[in-house]
């Protein structure tokens, strides 16, 4: 097993190099350069070569992507334009908010995802199934921003339950220790600021969910009703054994298998939702900010940031890989 | 105790929880009943509390209530008076500007704000190295040059010295004439700071990586003024909080604590306000104006200061031929435009001067609406083909501009129905739409003016910038411009007038709009006066409860 | 055989990752097959609808000047609008009419054009670069399969919207650069699925002939491989369809669709409409409906195609 994730660890490195040098080269092929951003509406051009000059821009381009790299390296990413922060702070700031939006969206789904498929395969055919099917089709046809907007309007703005917009009430005097909010309310004993939080993420998550939510559903399906007419299953109800004992025994055991590679590979399409969730409903997390970011053409941000994510979806990848090999032994051989 | 209803949810919860006693720690702090709490809510927080380097309103408005200037402008109005200055004069030749200071004016911390002190202000402007000097753009404005470019040559400015005549008497010397300067010392970029502040935390910028840092604290963690409200911390995208003066030499303000958060969206701050969670924010959209008003929130409306205009780069064909470019002029409806897009309160520009500014009431060539008229004058022109491009900025509203996309729009259908071919491109304000109007790539784009002071030389040389700037203009209205700036005061509204017609006969832009802009505050909220010139002080807004 | 079958899994991916899960061995599909699959297709009530969908949105698209009333640029009704206020739904105007005073219903019908233009040129254009780097990684295998797979690699380590962005910012705002953006995070999902065609048919019995019988590489790739890949491709394709239209509608969102707006496209029309959702619906509603129903008519096709052609389902 050890040997098994040292390799898979192994592969991630040229992954890691390939991506710093394409990161690089995609920042310099920007329109503009980063020095367009940090000049004031009305400069002139002398000022505008001072300040490439001294951000060292006329320097060769490997030198430059050296000095990139060993910014990379020592975790220094400079300081965002937009904010005026040193990068690194903003990313403590940033990452927590996206994973709390991240985790609470795919805890949705697998709440209410796993039972609907399991439902599904359980009346096969019939109307339920048929329903859960089909709406499950049109969750993944809607835009997602639609349904944070759809969302945002009727249950905050309309009705009023739930906030619009951040993550935390402006009045709500809190401290952040840990950058989640939900678990800085119970660290610091504010169990108010944990509510106020969890309000907060409730329509984020539940748009953002909706991405995964409908794959779950017929992903559980799908393995539902593969595993139900597997032999051994039959042998288990043919044995007497009890109904919940084959369900939780043998169906949904190996019914885990796929839904943990698809919820895998589903974290890259939810990391691309949180750009578009996050913006909706200005969740000042990781995909508002390097979305923000990119207009803004601040460079020590997109860098910094675009490098974190990569890192953070390989390892992801990497555990996802790994939990994989743990639930189904084939895995390691067949590598 | 507010009244929203996430409070009484939240205090439910606490109470439900038997954590009655952690909700008075938890929740709102003007529940603790030490003082009001107002929340203002702008669309971003400030770059940096120090006004020598800022050039946009967000982060004039938390700077103007920390600082005061030597002069001011009389609530409400363009009318220039003293602030810490009780009165000045001009020496005959205009090159010598004498202020007489305010007595037993203290700073933040303590120290005297004499003359040593505010020459003391001047001359660190003028003193600002390498990267400080490209953010300082009041001081640009007012000043020109700096004490030594980047080269370390004369940095051809307008500045001389600061004399202390006695502490409270100072004497700014400049070498050329400059009518507008009591005026331009007005702004934001003025404000008068604690030297032993400045020193203590420095105000030096540097380059680094990508990137321009602050390493001066000054205006980040430490800054000083003599205002109405004293900084009290600032926690990076969450909050500025401010807090009273109780040794203010004017009236003292009623709010105890002022924060400011960043709301980026129109829409969340609208339903901010309506939830509570904030007591007042600026900007608000047309289409809310009404609804909000008839809802019982108090409505404050800015006069219509600025110019919004579609501007025309006459380094293009065919806008070379003042015959297109007045037929542009006449193509677009600006009643149907200013209807659809403004509130009443909006006004028909006659010139690129906003009413009440000096110069404004000459009489200028006026462009109506008349299609027939633009094609004429199209079927004239010997343009061979009409391709035109419009940029426009993306992510930002403006008061002149509240949906930037949707007027590009207008503009070319309306274009478009006289026989021009239209291209939009729409490119983020900053830095890739501002830098296609420095660099000159831009062919006509749609912008305004705010003014930075009362005087009519601010819009004419945002104008004057040269090719591709704010817009372009000939060799000869640029020499007029030039002439009305150092000419001696009573001439100037004259010189003015003449200008402001001039400028229309030549037809650079199409002025479309002077927009009145909204703040909406929680009901019952009084004392704030709407400013021209954003001079707009929070020390006299009053909260009913 | 305890796994789940790899078609029920890429069936329930969406955005076609797993489509690695196919890297098996097919067998060959002969004329008989095809017949049944297409008999089967026809048979399925959501493959008729997801049919009768892409029919008719073809149709608008194609005779948008016929079916429009107006021309989108069209805003002689600007005289009707105040701020926040837009005229509702009429006789004259179906779906009322927009801030800038243009119909709203003239501009969904043309809106078809572009929205289905940039989903079928940015599934072209990543489809057909994918498959040539399935191919080569495929076919030559060793160091040139090593080069490509970690290109692919890499692509898959950027989250699909934030390499589009990123692409989209390079290029600038326009339509191209959404379709470029959008086929280049297809293109790793189609070398993917090229390449386990290729491997798994490298090994399957009638490749293996065929090398016995000393044909050359590239007459087995191109008369065996080839052939046999062309199914999947035009499945994932399908599919792809309908994740572009949706993609496209999120870079419009952002901001990177085409930097002119007065040429209508569901998605910026979806995104311009939202702050009115309160004062009027439909103008959001609209252009909403007509991406989820055209999504949905690529999806429901796409998946009762790959459902007719997996041997899994022919129970």
């Amino acid at each position: 097993m050890g040997r098994f994730a040292a390799r898979r660890l192994f592969q991630a490195v040229p992954i890691l190099i390939g991506l710093s040098v394409l990161m690089f080269a995609w920042v310099r092929a920007l329109p503009g350069g980063p020095e367009q951003a940090l000049v004031p509406q009305d400069a002139s051009a002398a000022e505008v070569e001072q300040v490439r000059e001294s951000l060292g821009l006329n320097r060769p381009i490997w030198m430059q992507y050296l000095a990139y790299l060993g910014q990379v390296i020592r975790f220094d990413f400079g300081t965002s334009l937009m904010s005026r922060q040193p990068v690194r702070a903003e990313m403590l700031d940033r990452f927590p908010a996206s994973i709390e939006l991240g985790v609470s969206a795919m805890l949705f789904a697998l709440l209410v995802g796993v039972p609907l498929g399991y439902l599904a395969a359980k009346h096969y055919g019939s109307a339920l199934d048929h329903a859960f099917v089909t709406s499950s089709l049109i969750g993944i046809t809607i835009p997602v921003f639609f349904m944070a907007y759809l969302l945002k309007f009727v249950f905050a703005v309309q009705l009023g339950w739930l906030p619009t917009t951040g993550r935390s009430s402006i009045r709500m005097a809190t401290e952040h220790p840990t950058g989640f909010y939900v678990l800085d309310g119970i660290v610091t004993g504010n169990l108010m600021a944990s509510w106020d939080a969890i309000q907060h993420l409730i329509l984020p998550a539940i748009a953002l969910g909706s991405i995964p939510l409908a794959v779950i559903v017929r992903i559980t399906r799908a393995a539902v009703l593969d595993v139900m007419n597997e032999d051994y299953v039959r042998t288990a109800e043919a044995k007497g054994l009890l109904k919940r004992t084959v369900s939780i025994r043998h169906i949904m055991r190996n019914a885990l298998i796929p839904l943990v590679t698809v919820a895998g590979l589903q974290l890259g399409l939810l990391m691309s939702g949180t750009v578009l969730t996050e913006t909706v409903f200005a969740f000042s997390g990781v995909g508002s900010f390097v979305a923000g970011a990119l207009f803004a053409r601040d460079y020590p941000t997109i860098q910094g940031f675009v490098v974190v994510i990569a890192l953070m979806y390989i390892l992801v990848n990497l555990l996802v890989d790994i939990t994989y090999a743990l639930i189904d032994p084939r895995v390691r051989s067949a590598q | 105790m507010t009244s929203s209803p996430i409070h009484r949810k939240l205090l439910a919860a606490g109470v439900a929880l038997g954590l009655a006693g952690l909700a008075a720690c938890g929740a709102d702090e003007s529940a603790g009943g030490d003082g009001q709490t107002f929340v203002f809510a702008s669309s971003r927080l400030p770059t940096t509390l120090d006004g020598a380097y800022i050039y946009d309103n967000e982060s004039q408005r938390v700077i103007y209530q920390i600082f005061d200037r030597l002069t001011n402008v009389e609530p409400g109005t363009s009318e220039l008076t003293g602030e810490l200055a009780t009165d000045w004069d001009v020496s005959d030749d205009g090159l010598r500007h004498t202020f007489n200071l305010r007595e037993g004016v203290k700073f933040h911390d303590g120290t005297d704000l004499d003359a040593e002190a505010v020459c003391f202000n001047f001359d660190r402007l003028y003193e600002l190295e390498g990267q400080a000097q490209t953010l300082a753009e009041y001081w640009k404005i007012a000043f020109k040059g700096f004490k030594e470019d980047a080269e370390g040559n004369s940095g051809d400015s307008r500045y001389e010295s600061c004399e202390v005549v006695d502490p409270t008497t100072l004497t700014i010397h400049i070498n050329e004439p400059y009518a507008p300067l009591p005026a331009a010392v007005a702004n934001i970029g003025f404000g008068i700071a604690s030297p032993a502040a400045l020193q203590e935390s420095g105000w030096a910028v540097e380059a680094s990586g990508d990137s321009l840092d602050f390493v001066g604290k000054f205006g980040t963690e430490n800054p000083v003024g003599s205002g109405p409200f004293k900084f009290e911390s600032w926690d990076p995208g969450k909050n500025v909080t401010l807090v009273k003066n109780e040794e203010y030499w004017g009236d003292p303000a009623t709010i105890d604590t002022l924060i400011y958060v960043p709301i980026d969206d129109g829409q969340a701050r609208r339903q901010a306000l309506e939830r509570g969670e904030i007591d007042g924010y600026d900007n608000v959209a047309p289409q809310d104006v009404e609804a909000l008003t008839s809802a019982g929130y108090a409505m404050e409306e800015r006069p219509p200061s600025n110019t919004g205009y579609l501007a025309m780069n006459r380094d293009f064909e065919p806008l070379d031929d003042v015959e297109v470019r007045r037929a542009v002029s006449h193509a677009i409806n600006r009643d149907a435009l200013l209807q659809a897009n403004f509130l009443e309160g909006a006004v028909k520009p006659t010139g690129l001067l906003p009413p009440g500014f000096t110069g404004s009431d000459g009489d200028v060539p006026q462009y109506e609406y008349d299609q027939e008229k633009a094609r004429e004058l199209l079927s004239g022109a010997d343009a061979e083909d009409l391709k035109v491009e419009i940029t426009y900025a993306t992510e930002v509203t403006r008061p002149y501009m509240p949906d930037p996309q949707g007027i590009a729009e207008t503009f070319k259908s309306d274009l478009e129905a006289v026989g021009f071919e239209v291209t939009l491109v729409g490119r983020p304000w900053s830095p890739d739409f501002l830098g296609g109007i420095r660099n000159g790539e831009s062919m006509m784009y749609i912008v305004g003016l705010l003014p930075d002071m009362s005087d009519p030389a601010n819009f004419m040389t945002l104008m004057n910038a040269g090719p591709g700037r704010w817009g372009t203009m000939p060799d000869e209205l640029l020499d007029q411009i030039t002439a009305a700036e150092t000419a001696p005061p009573e001439e100037r509204e004259e010189l003015y007038r003449a200008l402001n017609a001039a400028v229309m006969e030549d037809a650079p832009m199409v002025p479309y709009v002077h927009a009145p802009t909204h703040l909406a505050f929680r009901e019952g909220t009084s004392g704030f006066v709407p400013s021209p010139l954003f001079a707009e002080s929070m020390a006299t807004v009053e909260m009913s409860d | 055989m305890t796994t789940v079958s790899p078609a029920a899994m890429a069936s329930a991916q969406t955005d076609g990752n797993g489509s690695q899960m196919s890297e098996r061995p097919r067998t060959r599909i002969g004329g008989g097959l095809w017949r049944q699959a297409l008999y089967r297709v026809l048979r399925s009530k959501s493959a008729i609808l997801g049919l009768a969908l892409i029919t008719a949105f073809i149709a608008v698209a194609v005779f948008a000047p016929w079916i429009a009333p107006f021309r989108p640029g069209d805003n002689s009704w600007l005289d009707q609008v105040r701020p926040g206020q837009y005229p509702g739904p009429s006789a004259e105007h179906w779906l009322g009419i927009d801030p800038q005073g243009r119909d709203v219903f003239s501009r969904l019908v043309y809106g078809t054009r572009q929205s289905l233009l940039i989903g079928v040129v940015s599934v072209l254009l990543g489809g057909s670069v994918g498959v040539t780097l399935g191919i080569l990684a495929g076919a030559f295998g060793g160091w040139v399969d090593a080069i490509v797979m970690r290109i692919v690699d890499i692509m898959l380590a950027v989250p699909s919207l934030l390499m589009a962005i990123a692409v989209a910012a390079v290029l600038g705002p326009s339509l191209t650069s959404v379709m470029v953006a959008i086929a280049v995070t297809s293109v790793p999902i189609f070398a993917r699925l090229l390449r386990g065609q290729m491997l798994g048919q490298r090994a399957s019995d009638y490749v293996l002939a065929a090398r016995a019988a000393g044909l050359r590489r590239s007459t087995i790739i191109f008369s065996h491989v080839l052939p046999n890949s062309v199914t999947p491709v035009l499945v994932q394709g399908t599919l792809y369809l309908s994740i572009a239209i949706i993609d496209a509608a999120g870079l419009a969102f952002l901001g990177l669709s085409s930097p002119d707006p007065s040429t209508p496209e569901w998605g910026r029309m979806l995104t311009d409409a939202q702050d009115a959702l309160a004062t009027a619906p439909l103008l959001a509603m609209a252009p909403g409906a007509a991406i989820v129903l055209a999504a949905l008519g690529f999806t429901l096709l796409g998946e009762q195609m790959r459902e007719a052609l997996d041997p899994k389902y022919h129970r």
